[in-house]
């Protein structure tokens, strides 16, 4: 269900969540069993609070400590997208909009208008207040695009006001966000921050819970705050003011591990060192930053690095952490390269225990938070005994405690002579380098609207199916060649209108045309003759009537058309059309998530070895993993379309509306 | 793990283990972008291995059809992971139609091909009242797409010129591959992908 409880005059004075002795513990079916298997423990642990209709929250806590997870209980996704058992209560008597901390699992659609009118077409409303709910969304985040504006052209921070400008089209009465600002640069979060204020100042009763780490960019916004444990537990309840007055007066506090929970509000952090036990190098090593705002190369210049260094040298932590996951629990993900390159795993150790995953050795890795799951990708990076060690965004969702860890491995490893390279937009970590490179954007390139041919997908399948079926009547020699004949010159006379196709593309038909012709001459029923021979002619010239149009239309087959299609004329059903609409919007990254797989398994000591056996397991483990990453990014796209309302009952006769 | 106040009337309490008995969100999700994948891998398979894999059994033609498998796994996996009815069907489709895209041999007629060999999977999952996911199951599902294939579709528009015997050997080397590659292949994937923890959401 997607609003519980519509509040009406009598029940205006509830609080619009409601939640005591909440407690919800992940299932652990599926960890392997491990001598020193952590006892399974609630990931919330009896949450009891409420909140009033408008009030503006600010939920916050160690990494690790269950906000995500809180944020998508009452959002009422939980239960539907992850497995776990809940007990207690809560009630929730608003309309929820969620905004996911990554946006790039999130965008269900091809184009700006078709994303922000999802929630909208699941609740089945009219074309017309869908349209006006949209235009007004995308003015409110100040989006400058039109409509039809391809969403996987979007940088971050547009493709985050995006989706704000999604759950706004619902007219949410409470706003679920979760770490809306941190994937983001300072220019590219003040615009997404100037979006979220703009929205609570003009809807006052619009209740919101915010998760950050950094309570300081919500204090003109929030006025409470709810602290969560490392255990899960709800630790604290007070006023915004009161809050950052205690971390402003005592700042030593941050020692008291529940206060270490307070992000960043420290003065400075400060990072210490300690020994990593071996020395990469003699000289002294540096630490090198480059910076600049998202999307000016900052990447590439990592890129360009990596591409020249020796994998057994080098340890690299991607911006996405999943990609370096190798192993189904933390303890063999993180000495995976080490183990490959036969070495020893005390690094390992070392470096988990100070970077605060030593309970977690057991667990799968996709258990993990987003800030655990990138300090065990650090770990990975280094447990190796690398000489350089290339980061991007690595204080990306750690809290105060977690940032000096990090930090102060950073630190460590330049202590040890291995060289720092890393990319950030975090001001505290350019602090610590030695050398900053800022990086300019290029002025960006506009890619070209794809070249779109103009037949129906519906009528290019209908002709396909109709030839198939006509193939049957061609009788003869003659009237096969005549029949393929005549569909030339059409093809000719029509090359307009059809899409534009590479003559590479009839290559493969032609050699299977001839390999028909030979297995229907050789294997002929009454063996081979001149008959048989004639015979197999008419069947390849069949084959060659129906396959060779069926090829030509197949760029007429945009399968996100074709889905809208059979929904509009066919009265297929809708959601399954629309799952597959958002699956291949998918198809666009799928080179750029096979190179980081490729990279992330090379880098990660799984050599190709040399022979074709070798070889081609290597590709199938590489094709495995691709599947992990996208089936793990699918789980994210559930949970961004079942809080748009796609779970919804009103889902299953939708509206659709073009943009 | 007992509630510890009664509900206010009217009202449902969202921390309830109640499991929803048609398809889900998540179910569409995972479906739909498996097939993805697996429809990317089925168009590296007819771009790169294809055409040599036929060269290499060029003297003995009917062997090709040890290749069938591979475009009936999406059917196979998606149907092992959702376990609804449809789930088979709909992955295949759109593992089809992301291979006609990309661009493959045959072009639109795939999918008509996807629709042949989805519903074949369905077709054994419906005997077994969509209750048994084991590796039998997944065999047979996979060699039933192999009939519906070649018996419905390739036995007229491809070879309606060869001897019973060709035919025949045709459709074994077919059951084989859809039996081992998609169906036992189908499996072993989705037991991986279990181990890998990304399928949490789903019955085992």
């Amino acid at each position: 269900m997607f609003w519980v409880h519509l509040p009406n005059k009598t029940e205006t004075q509830k609080p619009i969540v409601e939640a005591s002795h909440l407690t919800w513990w992940p299932s652990l079916d599926d960890e392997p069993v491990l001598p020193n298997k952590t006892e399974p423990r609630p990931l919330l642990a009896q949450l009891s609070f409420a909140i009033a209709s408008g009030e503006r929250v600010l939920l916050t806590g160690p990494s690790g400590s269950g906000k995500s997870t809180l944020l998508r209980a009452i959002a009422n996704v939980l239960a539907q997208t992850e497995a776990g058992v809940f007990s207690g209560q809560l009630f929730v008597r608003a309309r929820t909009g969620l905004v996911l901390q990554d946006s790039a699992n999130s965008f269900v659609a091809a184009t700006l208008g078709g994303e922000v009118a999802f929630g909208p077409e699941n609740l089945a409303l009219a074309e017309p207040e869908i349209r006006k709910r949209v235009s007004q969304a995308v003015a409110d985040v100040a989006l400058p695009y039109a409509m039809h504006r391809s969403t996987v052209e979007l940088s971050g921070g547009e493709s985050q006001r995006m989706q704000l400008a999604a759950v706004l089209a619902l007219e949410p009465q409470l706003l679920l966000l979760d770490e809306p600002l941190s994937m983001l640069d300072a220019a590219a979060a003040a615009k997404v921050l100037a979006a979220i204020e703009g929205t609570l100042a003009a809807e006052p009763t619009t209740a919101a819970i915010i998760v950050d780490h950094d309570a300081s960019a919500w204090s003109q916004i929030v006025s409470r705050v709810l602290v969560l444990s490392a255990d899960g537990r709800l630790v604290r309840d007070e006023p915004i003011s009161q809050f950052l007055a205690d971390a402003r007066l005592a700042p030593d506090l941050a020692s008291v591990p529940e206060l270490a929970s307070v992000p960043k509000l420290t003065s400075s952090p400060k990072p210490v060192a300690f020994d990593l036990g071996y020395r990469a190098h003699k000289r002294q090593a540096t630490i090198k930053a480059f910076i600049g705002p998202s999307g000016a190369g900052k990447t590439t210049e990592l890129q360009k690095l990596l591409a020249t260094l020796p994998v057994a040298q080098v340890g690299f932590v991607p911006q996405q952490p999943e990609f370096t996951v190798a192993g189904n629990t933390v303890w063999r993900s993180a000495t995976a390269t080490a183990k490959n390159l036969g070495l020893e795993t005390t690094l390992a150790s070392a470096l988990l225990s100070q970077l605060g995953l030593t309970d977690k050795l057991s667990l799968n890795p996709y258990r993990l938070s987003g800030g655990e799951l990138r300090r065990l990708a650090l770990v990975s990076a280094l447990a190796h005994y690398p000489r350089i060690l290339i980061l991007d965004e690595p204080t990306v969702g750690q809290d105060a405690e977690t940032w000096q860890a990090v930090a102060g491995v950073i630190l460590a490893a330049r202590e040890a002579g291995i060289e720092v390279v890393l990319a950030t937009h975090d001001a505290a970590l350019i602090a610590l380098a030695d050398e900053v490179v800022e990086v300019s954007p290029k002025p960006q390139t506009q890619t070209a609207p794809p070249k779109r041919g103009r037949i129906a997908p519906l009528v290019a399948l209908g002709i396909s199916f109709g030839l198939l079926a006509g193939s049957l009547s061609l009788g003869s020699v003659a009237t096969a060649l005549t029949a393929v004949a005549i569909e030339f010159l059409v093809a000719l006379a029509c090359w307009r209108i059809l899409p534009a196709q590479r003559i590479k593309r009839f290559v493969p038909i032609l050699i299977a045309l001839a390999s028909i012709w030979v297995s229907n001459s050789l294997f002929a029923a009454g063996g081979i003759s001149t008959a048989g021979f004639e015979r197999a002619t008419v069947i390849a010239l069949r084959v060659a009537f129906f396959a060779l149009p069926s090829v030509a239309l197949a760029g007429a087959l945009r399968p996100a058309e074709l889905a809208a299609a059979l929904v509009r004329w066919l009265h297929m059903p809708a959601r399954p059309a629309v799952a597959a609409a958002a699956a291949l919007v998918r198809l666009e990254f799928i080179g750029w998530q096979w190179a980081a797989v490729r990279q992330a398994r090379r880098l990660r000591g799984f050599s190709e070895g040399r022979g074709s056996v070798s070889r081609s397991r290597e590709f199938m483990a590489s094709l495995f993993a691709l599947l992990v990453q996208s089936l793990r990014g699918a789980g994210e796209l559930a949970v961004a379309m079942q809080a748009r309302g796609f779970g919804e009952p009103t889902a299953k006769r939708r509206t659709w509306v073009r943009f | 793990m007992t509630n510890h106040q009664i509900a206010p009337q009217g009202e449902t309490n969202l921390a309830t283990n109640a499991k929803q008995s048609g398809w889900r969100v998540i179910d569409f999700a995972i479906a739909a972008v498996l097939a993805v994948v697996l429809g990317v891998g089925m168009w590296s398979y007819d771009t790169f291995a294809y055409a040599p894999v036929g060269v290499l059994f060029a003297a003995v033609p009917w062997l090709a059809g040890l290749q069938f498998g591979v475009w009936t796994l999406p059917a196979i996996a998606g149907a092992l992971i959702v376990r609804r009815p449809g789930a088979a069907l709909l992955a295949e489709l759109i593992a089809a139609s992301v291979e006609v895209t990309l661009g493959n041999t045959w072009g639109a007629t795939s999918l008509y091909s996807a629709l042949l060999q989805g519903a074949a999977v369905e077709l054994v999952l419906l005997v077994v009242l969509y209750r048994r996911f084991n590796i039998l199951v997944a065999a047979l599902a996979g060699a039933a797409a192999a009939v519906a294939e070649v018996l419905i579709y390739e036995s007229w528009a491809y070879w309606a010129g060869t001897t019973t015997e060709f035919l025949v050997s045709y459709l074994a080397a077919c059951m084989v591959s859809g039996a081992v590659i998609a169906g036992i292949g189908g499996w072993a994937i989705v037991r991986a992908l279990r181990a890998a923890g990304v399928l949490g959401a789903f019955a085992k």
